[in-house]
């Protein structure tokens, strides 16, 4: 395996991991899974790129613009989810959630009809153990580990993750030890929501972006139901072996197939052992 | 810490059509031990989540109405709630009989978790290590690995952090050994005299009453059925007699004015004083 | 889905302890509300089926527009009745509605064209095959709950629409596959009025069909093992089975569909079993109340009415909405869809009606 193989691996991984690790977030606070976070990556990535394409901006004006609105809509989808979704339970949450996801594609159509965009954040290559890299690449999976990373400090290490993985262990006693529940939760949408800024960014810098992209949260499910949907350290696990197979798939069979992994990977994990690989068995019904 | 008196006047709570609590009426002093004895179901639990501000309920505390919404909305601070206005409050703890702890999180960061509002003579985590040696030593283990004893003495240690004038205990003493029981029972009085807590305590069974309350009085199903009965030799048999359905008071001390004396369920037994 | 849902296995409420007598007069006030209740009940009924059957007959008086917009609403409510059984009924979430459409149109273009099969063979065998891909997911989803189950259908959904599309590409060079005419019993149905009588029936005879079996055995089963499949299962309720059947019964539907889908567009492209029809599919359902098989057809018809509705609006008022297309579209079913999910109609109607509890 050459050294530009395993750049490409580990930048795919690093986009998944962003994804995936929103994705347990909000999975372990409040049960509901996202499925809208691809189309708010999709979302911030036109958004920038317009802004720093058309409208002239600089990249990290424009990267601030992209994340305001998607952190915005984060805080939306908190109300709609935490406040008025509430009584009806984390399923009708989930199914929110894609009903947001359908809102979202739908702007993104009425606003921009369909166009591909490809934001390139930095032209070049690097030299990486003697090969030639794309600077690009490199930068995306540096911005994406960075996201990655820092949430799995604040998670783990930080008073504000504390009251996160107590609000994630038992709601109602953590409303019991006078945690706002609320703002805990709101916090975890808008880092999900940046996460999702940032891993739609890196999409769109490594491949392109279409109205299709939001394909990639499937895989980005996926990926985080590979870790175990509880484990943040799964997430990146999950991340890493998904996006290994997939490059395997591309390089080796079809480039077109490569979005089967994802799938067929679900299916393995739903039929063996639906806990995921480190994950616990709670949510898994034996019948 | 409040010197006053906290009464409770005519408290219900429904969840919807349910009435688990109905009419509720009583007193504890600033300080005392109260205990509420009755069947699973009987209401304990709904009558310490209403005075902890989890549930919606009806009828007035300290002479302030409860809260009458059932603002289960996250971004209430239901564990430091008030009886009343929120400037003159009264803050309240609960140490729930399920789910007490976070267990995943460890013995430190269930501590460092509760959210408390600063208050002058505050107890610290440190104070709380102090109570609890124990839980000292096993700083970094997490929760869900402790020994029942441990995890209710965590759970307490927790609720003192939210530095509250009452402490409303759950069936504190539920599915732990004998000796164990005698070291939280132990705990909990030291502590009650080292901050003037008062205590409001929760309990099915019989046996450990005496141990924990000045005196307790007796619910089934959602009312209440006695007077107060004082920690005595005789505790125990006469919450039993209650319990068994053999007596039962038509307008123990406390109730409701308006309550009929001539109750087709009563069976003629004087209230007690 | 709690409250979206209808009814919950029993009417809790507080019991009167054994002991005490009850008003004499409330049994016979009782008796005598159930009568009139019944009576009502059957009075709505009545109306509701003759105003569908002047629907029908009137329909095509109306034109060739609204008899295309009522034909591809008999459509679309075929397919979210099955839908509706599936997830209201049975509790499980399906986002592969349109994947199961796509075999069914994909299996009987193949035997249409290669085998001469005629429209109502076609048909059968596209339910068919797609009931028993549906059988087969349950099979592979049999341990996993509603989110999972969720996202498994989504991967089908997205598999099913790579595989297809793939299988267009080589056979057809992406053209799609060109169905005949498709003849019922001797008749042809050539025009959409045509159409029109034999999606009245087919909608009349799904909708029976349906009914019939979640008020039997399989119905009761699925409402049991919807409100905790664990219980179920200890009480001998053969889960997995049930889930399977649950999940056939509505892809064959769906197989069917898509073979009529194909025959009356005349075409089978993969493009047309999107996500996004699936989406639109579980609107519909949940619009009409999930579990709620008539409610489908009537929801059905709004859904597949209303972008048109919202375009003649929007011209009326000046703004010309081509340009957004689908777009709008999708944003207006996301809204929707969200409403309903949050009961924004009741809250609202309550909250406009004081003096009646929310």
């Amino acid at each position: 395996m050459n050294v530009s193989l395993l750049v490409s691996i580990l930048a795919s991984a690093s986009v998944y991991a962003a994804l995936a690790t929103a994705v347990v977030l909000v999975y372990r606070a409040n049960r509901v899974l996202v499925f809208h976070l691809a189309e708010l990556g999709v979302l911030a990535s036109y958004l920038m790129v317009t802004l720093s394409g058309e409208a002239g901006w600089s990249l990290p004006a424009s990267f601030l613009a992209a994340l305001a609105v998607a952190l915005a809509v984060s805080v939306l989808v908190h109300v709609l989810v935490d406040h008025w979704g509430r009584p009806f339970g984390h399923f009708v949450g989930t199914v929110l959630t894609i009903a947001v996801g359908g809102i979202l594609m739908g702007l993104i159509g009425m606003i921009w009809s369909g166009r591909t965009v490809r934001m390139i954040l930095a032209e070049g290559r690097t030299d990486v153990f003697g090969e030639p890299i794309s600077t690009n690449t490199l930068v995306v999976m540096g911005l994406c580990c960075l996201a990655t990373v820092a949430v799995h400090l604040v998670v783990n290490r930080s008073r504000l993750g504390i009251s996160m993985r107590a609000v994630a262990n038992s709601a109602s006693l953590a409303r019991h030890r006078g945690i706002q529940v609320s703002r805990v939760l709101l916090v975890v949408w808008l880092l999900s929501g940046a996460l999702g800024t940032i891993a739609g960014i890196g999409m769109a810098s490594l491949s392109a972006v279409a109205m299709e992209g939001a394909v990639i949260g499937v895989s980005a499910i996926v990926a985080a139901i590979l870790g175990g949907l509880t484990s943040l350290g799964g997430a990146i696990i999950g991340s890493i072996l998904l996006a290994f197979g997939e490059q395997m798939v591309i390089v080796y069979v079809d480039p077109r197939y490569s979005q089967v992994v994802p799938i067929l990977v679900l299916f393995t994990i739903l039929v063996i052992r639906p806990s995921g690989l480190s994950g616990r068995t709670e949510s898994v019904v034996r019948v | 810490m409040s010197t006053v008196e906290y009464v409770t006047r005519d408290l219900s709570v429904n969840y919807g059509k349910v009435a688990a609590v109905h009419g509720l009426s009583f007193e504890v002093p600033a300080g005392g031990a109260l205990g509420i004895v009755g069947h699973n179901g009987a209401g304990k639990s709904s009558t310490l989540l209403a005075l902890a501000g989890a549930v919606a309920s009806e009828g007035t505390v300290r002479g302030h109405p409860c809260r009458s919404s059932a603002r289960m909305d996250p971004g209430t601070r239901a564990g430091t709630a008030r009886a009343g206005r929120p400037d003159e409050g009264i803050s309240l703890a609960l140490v729930p009989e399920r789910e007490k702890v976070f267990g995943l999180l460890s013995v430190h960061e269930n501590l460092l978790a509760v959210n408390a509002a600063p208050r002058p003579g505050m107890v610290g985590i440190d104070d709380v290590y102090g109570f609890f040696p124990r839980l000292a030593e096993r700083r970094d283990t997490i929760a869900g690995n402790l020994s029942g004893g441990e995890q209710q003495m965590l759970a307490i240690g927790a609720a003192l952090l939210q530095q509250p004038d009452i402490l409303l205990a759950d069936e504190p003493t539920l599915g732990l050994a004998v000796p164990v029981i005698e070291m939280v029972c132990e705990r909990l009085a030291h502590i009650r005299r080292a901050l003037g807590l008062t205590l409001i305590v929760a309990l099915a069974e019989t046996s450990w009453v005496s141990r924990l309350a000045d005196r307790a009085f007796v619910l089934d199903c959602g009312e209440r059925i006695s007077g107060y009965i004082d920690a005595s030799d005789g505790m125990r048999e006469q919450l039993e007699r209650y319990l068994s359905g053999e007596s039962r008071d038509p307008s123990p001390a406390g109730a409701h004015p308006l309550r009929s004396v001539a109750d087709p369920r009563s069976n003629g037994e004087a209230a007690h004083a | 889905m709690r409250t979206v849902l209808s009814r919950p296995l029993s009417t809790a409420g507080p019991h009167p302890p054994a002991g005490e007598a009850r008003p004499p007069s409330r049994g016979a006030a009782q008796g005598d509300r159930a009568g009139r209740r019944e009576t009502g009940a059957l009075a709505r009924r009545l109306a509701i089926g003759l105003a569908a059957i002047a629907a029908v007959g009137l329909l095509p008086t109306q034109g060739l527009y609204w008899l295309a917009l009522g034909n591809q609403s008999a459509i679309a409510a075929i397919s979210a009745m099955g839908l509706t059984v599936l997830v209201g009924t049975a509790g499980l979430l399906s986002l592969g509605q349109a994947a199961f459409l796509a075999i069914g149109g994909f299996t009987a273009a193949l035997l249409v064209i290669h085998m001469g099969f005629g429209f109502l063979g076609a048909m059968a065998a596209g339910g068919v095959v797609a009931g028993l891909a549906g059988a087969l997911v349950a099979a592979a989803t049999a341990r996993t709950v509603g989110i999972y189950l969720a996202v498994g259908t989504l991967a089908l959904q997205y598999v099913v629409e790579i595989v297809l599309s793939d299988v267009e590409v080589q056979l057809t060079s992406g053209m799609g596959f060109q169905m005949p005419v498709a003849q019922v019993l001797g008749v042809e149905l050539t025009s959409e009025e045509d159409w029109w009588y034999f999606l009245c029936l087919m909608t009349f005879l799904v909708w029976f069909v349906l009914r019939a079996i979640v008020r039997g055995q399989p119905g009761r089963t699925w409402v049991c093992m919807k409100e905790n499949a664990t219980v179920a299962g200890s009480l001998g309720i053969p889960v997995r089975r049930a889930r399977m059947a649950a999940f056939a019964l509505s892809s064959l539907v769906a197989g069917a569909v898509g073979v009529v889908h194909g025959f009356y567009m005349g075409t089978v492209q993969i493009t047309n079993y999107s996500l996004h029809l699936s989406i639109v599919y579980l609107t519909i359902a949940v619009l009409g109340r999930l579990g709620s098989i008539g409610g489908a057809i009537w929801a059905a018809a709004v859904i597949t009415v209303l972008p048109q509705a919202l375009n003649g609006f929007m011209r009326a008022l000046g703004f010309d909405l081509i340009a957004f297309g689908a777009g709008l579209e999708d944003v207006v079913l996301g809204l929707i869809l969200a409403m309903i999910l949050l009961e924004a109609p009741r809250r609202l109607w309550a909250r406009i009606r004081p003096g009646r509890p929310a």
